[in-house]
């Protein structure tokens, strides 16, 4: 997907947000804007990069420790008023990775959906039913269906009940985790092709947490890559994914397995693995992975700067996004 | 490459595996050659588990039925005793699994389950010492590892220690059943290298079991696809990948997300 990065009056605004678990600082000063939909911004990395931290904290499941979080202007982080928070979980619906497990064994499909819908006064109650159905078709599912239970339906049809569902409050926007990890690589494309339908057809705009940068590039138009916590990369996709500048986001595509085998890039191998989170080491957090670290980068926290077109921490990203230094680098096929 | 029964470590002739009246696995013939890494490719309830563990003899403690042959180096495992399996379990056909961690026995340090596990197969405490030890270089991890509990692993370092044990124990073949699904891509992308590394120095034989083509493409020499439980395309990864003849193959590889696939 391909748009320039928009600026201007956002929908959700993060900005500077830290969440703290005890000693653990699992987010540390992310920002990101996410403009009235259509538009798609992925939250990409690996185990402990935070990614997951930051959708329980958008959907206040967990509490910011600092910075704010704003939907049309107004923070929310700091909501306590029962009214502000209703309406705000209205506005924002998340999808979570695992159906099987985010949907009430013991509810029929039509109560799953039917609870939110009452909950918010969507529709009136004589409505309800038929609200129902909509939203089955919507995601392709046959009405008929209301009346089984998760366990009678397959891991794609869940997904599907669980867009309904968080499509039954018409939010504003969508927190989608990791919506197609679990679930077979046939059934994944369909989902991917319901999520950009929806899109289109509802105008969508979501935050997609997700570790596939195919999937990554199918869905959104804007990219930002965490690690340990922290944004390190961010821009335009296709930019991030064609010309990466930070030595991890080059590390992390180049260790994507491709079926095209010709596509296939040398892989950078990164030494150790990520630091633990409640010590994080002095200077630039990915130096002592990083092939590229050299003595600045173990004393001095590099900050996210402009260059190209996206923002980027690294002291050296000149020269990566350029393609040099590369040959320094420990490398194999 | 394996056109011929003689290069064959392991291989599987008219194998029918059913629970109950529900046949699960049908397959005509299949054959992983010595020194070889076969994909076995499919999606949920394809089978391609329940085939793996009839490798080890294994899917009867599942409740299945399994008809047919299963021939490791020539000897018929289908019907053979269970003391015999016992024997040929690990010290010849060792299986890796998605979630290593939980592969391990949460209650005991890594080298106390090396060194059960190794005198069990007859092999003296101090020797078993070494090759946990030598095991554990060669999957490049640290010996202070062996002291650790499973809880205090990595994803990544327990399931290089799974292989670790699998070359401690000197087995030829290696059954891996989604060994890099649970990983993080840096992390899988590592243990792929070692599992290339272990067929080249050691010869393994491995058996790869994914959902992923992708990585299928990257690591394996032959393919096979499974579906429904029967095989609908077996041949060079290259091949088979790049030009598909199954329809469903085709769907398959139609359905893998591509970075740069559209502009």
């Amino acid at each position: 997907m391909s748009a320039v990065v928009a600026v201007e009056a956002p929908l959700l605004e993060v900005e500077d947000l830290v969440v703290e678990f005890g000693p653990v600082r699992a987010v540390d000063g992310v920002s990101f804007r996410l403009p009235a939909g259509p538009y798609g911004l992925a939250l990409v990395g690996e185990s402990g990069s935070g990614k997951t931290t930051i959708a329980r904290a958008l959907m206040r499941l967990v509490p910011a420790a600092s910075g704010a979080i704003r939907l049309d202007g107004r923070d929310v982080a700091g909501l306590t008023s029962s009214r502000g928070l209703r309406s705000y979980r209205r506005d924002v619906q998340i999808v979570f990775q695992d159906p099987t497990t985010s949907l009430d064994p013991r509810a029929r499909i039509g109560a799953t959906i039917a609870e939110p819908i009452r909950a918010h006064g969507i529709v009136p109650r004589e409505d309800v039913r038929s609200r129902i159905a909509s939203l089955l078709a919507e995601v392709s599912l046959d009405p008929e269906m209301a009346g089984r239970y998760p366990h009678q339906l397959s891991g794609g049809q869940r997904q599907r009940v669980a867009i309904a569902r968080a499509l039954s409050v018409e939010p504003r926007v969508l927190v989608l985790d990791e919506p197609t990890s679990a679930l077979d690589v046939t059934v994944q494309a369909r989902i991917l092709e319901l999520i950009a339908e929806l899109r289109r057809e509802r105008g969508l705009a979501y935050v997609l947490i997700s570790h596939n940068l195919a999937v990554v590039e199918q869905l959104c138009e804007e990219t930002a890559v965490l690690y340990l916590g922290r944004i390190v990369e961010h821009g335009p996709t296709e930019q991030i994914l064609a010309r990466p500048a930070h030595p991890y986001t080059l590390a992390l595509r180049s260790a994507v397995p491709e079926i095209d085998l010709a596509a296939r890039r040398s892989r950078i191998v990164l030494p150790g693995t990520v630091p633990d989170p409640a010590n994080p080491p002095p200077g630039c957090p990915f130096h002592p992975r990083c092939p590229y670290a050299i003595d600045r980068c173990r004393a001095e926290v590099p900050k996210l700067r402009r260059i190209d077109g996206r923002t980027v921490a690294c002291h050296r990203a000149e020269e990566i996004v350029g393609g040099h230094g590369v040959a320094s680098a420990q490398r194999s096929s | 490459m394996t056109g011929t029964t003689t290069g064959a470590k392991l291989s599987l002739h008219d194998l029918r595996i059913a629970f109950g009246p529900r046949r699960v696995v049908d397959l005509d013939h299949l054959e992983l050659g010595s020194g070889q890494i076969l994909g076995l490719a499919g999606e949920s309830g394809s089978g391609k588990s329940i085939t793996a563990l009839a490798m080890l003899g294994l899917a009867s403690t599942f409740g299945a039925k399994v008809e047919g042959s299963v021939r490791l180096d020539g000897e018929e495992l289908v019907g053979a005793p269970e003391s015999r399996l016992r024997e040929l379990r690990g010290s010849r056909v060792s299986m890796i699994f998605q979630s290593p961690v939980s592969s391990l026995d949460p209650l005991l340090e890594v080298g106390e389950l090396f060194e059960r596990t190794l005198r069990l197969h007859g092999v003296r405490k101090r020797e078993a010492s070494e090759r946990a030890s030598d095991a554990f270089r060669e999957v490049l991890l640290s010996t202070d590892l062996l002291r650790r509990y499973p809880h205090e692993l990595s994803g990544g370092q327990a399931q290089r220690i799974a292989i670790a044990m699998s070359l401690a124990l000197r087995s030829e073949v290696l059954l891996a059943d989604e060994p890099t699904s649970a990983l993080d891509v840096t992390v899988q992308a590592e243990i792929l290298d070692l599992l290339r590394r272990v067929r080249e120095e050691r010869g393994m034989s491995v058996l790869f079991i994914s959902h992923d083509l992708a990585v299928i493409a990257e690591l394996c020499d032959r393919v096979a696809v499974m579906q429904l439980g029967r095989i609908v395309e077996e041949g060079p990864t290259a091949r088979v990948l790049g030009e598909p003849e199954d329809d469903y193959t085709k769907r398959l590889v139609a359905a893998v997300p591509k970075i740069g696939a559209q502009v």
